[in-house]
């Protein structure tokens, strides 16, 4: 370069006003978006965290929930039931689901499942409730259940597991693939010795997501798992049973300042379960980075 | 591209082992092709290819980009089956056996007939697994001792086991670009394959990287026959017993290698290695 060479990164002081007011309109509008969105944000979490916290004590761990007061250890046991439930549920079906779309999937197969994964997004979760309700609650006579509350939040999560499988798989490089068939791998090698042990990572990282949606559902569990004070006994129908998300739903719209403070307590305890949930999903989804070559 | 006599004047065969007598004409055809058209869906790429690939040679495919050499490699081992609309007519026999004949065994054909890829894809597993995979898709080598034993034998047939020997639970992806071809010339000797295809295996590779890679195929070929595509005609040059000419998806020449090189028999040929195109 010569020394009379303009430096590269000028300043845009030959733009002409229009365009320097066009450029001012733009960067103000992101701004102001964003700190909109940054603002309630942080006033949800800061008023979360400052009410929780404030709520906080080891009872809520060690004791059960007596009336509009007490503890929350029926409640965490609960949720993490129903949302380990739900997984056990989802999890195999959504996998092989997102196997069938990556691999196998012609003709008019896939885009139909494809089609019904996106329309299950779409669903409003309390519908989902409502027709697991129907079916199993009354229909089964199951009762508000353990089994009920599972399938319901399987329901909601399996179309997040389901593509999220799928997309994982496709990232797998074709060239390993090829590879791995020039070695005469047949159909169900190649998926199951690469696609889907590379894949793994993303595919885990879909099914933490899907636990996060899972722990912070409320509506599907209203009609389905109903509410209970004490600790599960291990029956899996006719047996109620409670969840962080409902001690939030019900306490707060009590006169009781007791039971408010349990309410925020229950809503601090969600936050930070999805909060390690997407730590963990982030620390799974930078694994599989490092482990795909050329990706 | 340099013009033709100073591909002449280089020595043929790479320094090490001295380039091997032109086969006897008595050795056994062990890849056949009699017409063989290619198409993608209604799009023809090759048209009556008729070849033959002799047992312990090396079969260089030279021509220009897209003129169906890779097309042709790619259906000795039947790698084109997985695309889409491909469609094959003609025969095309390895060692006498029609391989495309309807409820032949797809998997066993590419057993028998490994592949190199042109940009090196080893798994992104230890290089031990690397060797090991087409053993356990094939269900070989089972007994305990036995996989030890095929590593060491493959890595020392692609050169890469003085390098390799200590860090064979290491990543495979840790090792260098020519390395990592070297790999995937062991992994594909593990099976034990007659044929090795080999679709520009150095075109990604730095001069001394393609000097080992050459080195080693002329070793590979006591023991197995080679068919290397290369848009290098040194390359060819160096390395290939005989040389077939593509062009436009059909073959224009075949020879052996030092005769088309010095006395092509078409005007074709002789404009394309003198650098008249492509």
């Amino acid at each position: 370069m010569t020394a009379s060479a303009p430096p590269l990164n000028r300043k845009p002081q030959g733009l002409s006003l229009r365009r320097r007011l066009t450029d001012l309109l733009g960067w103000t509008a992101c701004t102001v978006a964003f700190l909109v969105l940054a603002a309630a944000m942080t006033s949800i979490l800061v008023g979360v965290a400052r009410r929780g916290m404030g709520a906080m004590h080891w009872g809520l761990l060690t004791e059960i929930t007596q009336g509009t007061g007490g503890g929350l250890l029926n409640a965490i046991e609960g949720t993490l039931v129903l949302a380990f439930g739900g997984l056990l549920l989802a999890v195999p079906l959504g996998v092989a689901c997102g196997i069938y779309l990556a691999e196998f999937g012609q003709g008019k197969g896939a885009p139909t499942v494809r089609f019904l994964a996106d329309v299950m997004v779409g669903l409003p979760s309390i519908v989902v409730g409502y027709f697991v309700y129907i079916l199993a609650v009354e229909d089964l006579g199951w009762n508000f259940s353990v089994a009920a509350g599972s399938i319901a939040l399987a329901i909601i999560s399996l179309p997040y597991i389901c593509r999220s499988s799928e997309l994982a798989i496709r990232q797998v490089p074709q060239d390993l693939r090829n590879a791995a068939r020039a070695l005469g791998a047949g159909d169900n090698r190649v998926i199951f010795s690469i696609a889907l042990p590379l894949a793994l990572p993303a595919i885990f990282t879909g099914i933490l997501l899907a636990l996060a949606i899972s722990v912070g559902e409320t509506a599907p569990l209203l009609y389905t798992a109903g509410w209970s004070n004490y600790l599960w006994t291990g029956h899996l129908v006719r047996e109620p049973i409670g969840y962080l998300t409902y001690a939030i739903w019900a306490f707060i719209t009590e006169p009781f300042t007791e039971a408010h403070a349990l309410a925020y307590a229950a809503a601090l305890l969600v936050t930070l379960f999805v909060l390690i949930i997407s730590v963990a999903s982030r620390l799974a989804l930078a694994a599989s980075r490092r482990r795909l070559p050329h990706a | 591209m340099t013009p033709g006599n100073t591909i002449l004047n280089r020595p043929l065969a790479a320094p090490k082992p001295a380039a091997a007598p032109a086969p006897a004409p008595a050795t056994r055809v062990v890849i056949e092709a009699r017409n063989v058209d290619f198409f993608y869906h209604a799009h023809q790429v090759l048209f009556g290819v008729s070849l033959e690939v002799r047992q312990n040679e090396i079969l260089a495919l030279i021509g220009p980009s897209g003129c169906g050499k890779s097309t042709f490699l790619r259906s000795l081992n039947r790698m084109n089956d997985l695309i889409a609309g491909a469609r094959l007519r003609g025969s095309l026999r390895i060692d006498g056996e029609d391989i495309y004949a309807p409820g032949s065994d797809v998997i066993a054909l590419r057993r028998r007939v490994g592949m190199v890829f042109q940009r090196s894809n080893p798994f992104p597993f230890s290089i031990e697994e690397n060797v090991t995979f087409g053993l356990r898709a094939n269900r070989l080598a089972r007994r305990p001792g036995e996989r030890v034993a095929v590593v060491e034998r493959s890595l020392r047939a692609a050169g890469l086991w003085e390098e390799g020997k200590d860090r064979l639970k290491k990543p495979a992806l840790a090792l260098s670009g020519g390395q990592q071809q070297r790999l995937c010339i062991a992994r594909a000797l593990a099976i034990e394959p007659e044929i090795l295809l080999m679709d520009e295996p150095a075109s990604a590779l730095d001069p001394i990287a393609t000097a080992r890679i050459e080195e080693l195929a002329l070793e590979l070929k006591q023991r197995y026959t080679l068919v290397i595509v290369t848009h290098n005609l040194q390359q060819a040059a160096r390395i290939s017993d005989r040389t077939s000419f593509f062009l436009m998806g059909r073959v224009i020449e075949t020879a052996p290698t030092q005769q088309m090189f010095t006395h092509p028999a078409v005007q074709e040929t002789e404009d394309y290695i003198t650098g008249r195109f492509g």
